[in-house]
């Protein structure tokens, strides 16, 4: 049995560091160094404070590295898990969907590529981020950085990419958040407001101008909008260009939620492939 | 002057919360009717498809006319009913009506393998789970609306001109009931 998350076994690494020869050398002759040069350069409040600095930060090394382990070792228990692969290169995907090719710089943590349930399709899960930089409106200061995180499962499902030119679906943010980034403003889309009040209340809905609204309703059926307003992840999702983007915001670190997420993105998977199916048998009579 | 412009403030915001609260209502109460004819739309799709099940049936199970008879008049008699509670219990009925039919294919193995019949009830299910689909919506429609309408200071807008609606219960209160665990 694997890490159950991403924390687990963080604290039995951090013990194996901290016990380590090499660290607790590193402590003891760090710490006596820093005395000594405290005492010598600084004074009696140096010599105090130096050794406590350097103690403090291989403790903190020592967290950061048992946290990386433990976070590598879930990861490759998720892997082992669903049957999947690492892959490589994600940034061939940022021109997919508008969140993929959101703010300033982007980043990728633990990709992984496997089979989609029983749906003969194929999944590319990761931790993503996006970045925005805030300039800075003085000579000296430095660019602030805002980081967003989300947890993608990427789908390619080019069958209803005509049927749905652009369907944006996320939970309702609130005034505030408004404000903040938002990677679909300036784009020309619609907002549709669906036949459930618990649905309109959760989420927001936006769509392609072109968008077949009759079609659309037809893909978001009255199954779909309860399973999707009651479910605990509330699956956001971005379908464009033939790229099915089913995300949450934040690093999902359990494998419980892991699994909701790939079943989330199969049932809406299997949503576009039906629609897109029966669009085909009325159009051929 | 000072106490005309507070009193004029007031009631300009006064004013604003009338339109605003009766605007609400009218986009609670439209929802409302439309989840319904969400259900609507399911519940005649359910219709549509009874004579090709009753006549598929009816080719391997000649025997069984009364439960057949029953399944028609049953439908018969929902696409008569109007709306609300009337509409409730024929649909009620329609569906232990159609409980019949699978019964009655139990006792029928070539029947039950027929790919027709298997097709039909494969539809017939999956329009009883977009029917109950439709109808939590609605019902969840209905709360959201008569809860709007009914809370404090709201019920002061809501008057007689908004009343509040029934929700819409499909299965029979033996279903609905807790069962019984006796240890």
């Amino acid at each position: 049995m694997g890490p159950a998350n991403a924390n687990s076994g963080r604290s039995e690494w951090f013990r194996a560091h901290m016990g380590r020869p090499a660290t607790i050398t590193g402590i003891v002759l760090g710490a006596s160094v820093a005395l000594l040069a405290g005492a010598a350069y600084g004074g009696p409040l140096y010599a105090l404070l130096a050794p406590v600095a350097v103690v403090v930060a291989i403790v903190a090394g020592a967290w950061w590295l048992a946290d990386k382990k433990a976070e590598d070792a879930f990861w490759k228990h998720v892997a082992d898990s669903l049957g999947y692969q690492p892959f490589f290169d994600p940034t061939a995907l940022e021109t997919t969907t508008p969140l993929l090719h959101a703010g300033d710089r982007r980043s990728w943590r633990h990709e992984l590529m496997g089979p989609l349930g029983d749906s003969g399709l194929t999944a590319r899960i990761a931790q993503y981020r996006y970045d925005v930089r805030h300039e800075s409106h003085s000579d000296k200061g430095t660019d602030r950085w805002e980081s967003f995180r989300f947890t993608i499962c990427l789908i390619e499902l080019a069958e209803g990419m005509q049927l749905f030119p652009g369907v944006y679906l996320r939970e309702r943010r609130g005034l505030m958040s408004r404000f903040g980034d938002d990677w679909l403003r300036g784009r020309r889309l619609s907002e549709v407001e669906l036949e459930s009040t618990a649905f309109n209340d959760a989420y927001e809905l936006q769509v392609a101008p072109e968008q077949d609204h009759g079609r659309l309703r037809e893909l978001f059926d009255p199954k779909t909008i309860v399973w999707l307003a009651e479910h605990p992840l509330k699956p956001h999702i971005e379908y464009r260009a033939g790229f099915l983007v089913v995300y949450v915001p934040g690093y999902i670190e359990d494998l419980g939620r892991v699994v909701w997420l790939l079943e989330a993105a199969e049932r809406i998977a299997e949503r576009v492939v039906e629609e897109t199916g029966e669009a085909q048998a009325v159009a051929r009579g | 002057m000072n106490a005309i412009l507070v009193l004029t403030a007031l009631l300009v915001l006064a004013g604003l919360w009338i339109v605003v609260t009766n605007n609400a209502f009218i986009r609670a109460r439209n929802k409302v009717d439309e989840a319904w004819s969400g259900i609507d739309v399911q519940l005649k799709r359910r219709h549509d498809l009874i004579p090709n099940l009753v006549e598929t049936v009816k080719g391997y199970a000649e025997h069984e006319s009364a439960t057949l008879a029953a399944v028609t008049q049953a439908r018969a008699v929902a696409m008569g009913a109007g709306s609300g509670e009337a509409r409730a219990d024929a649909e009620r009925h329609l569906t232990s009506a159609l409980d019949g039919i699978r019964v009655v294919a139990e006792q029928y193995p070539e029947l039950r393998a027929s790919e027709n019949f298997q097709r039909l009830m494969a539809e017939l299910s999956e329009l009883e789970d977009q029917i109950q689909a439709s109808r939590r919506i609605y019902n969840g429609n209905v709360n959201a609306y008569n809860t709007k309408i009914q809370i404090f200071p709201n019920s002061l807008v809501a008057g007689s001109k908004f009343t509040p609606r029934e929700l819409f219960q499909l299965d029979s209160p033996a279903e609905r009931a807790v069962p019984a665990i006796a240890f």
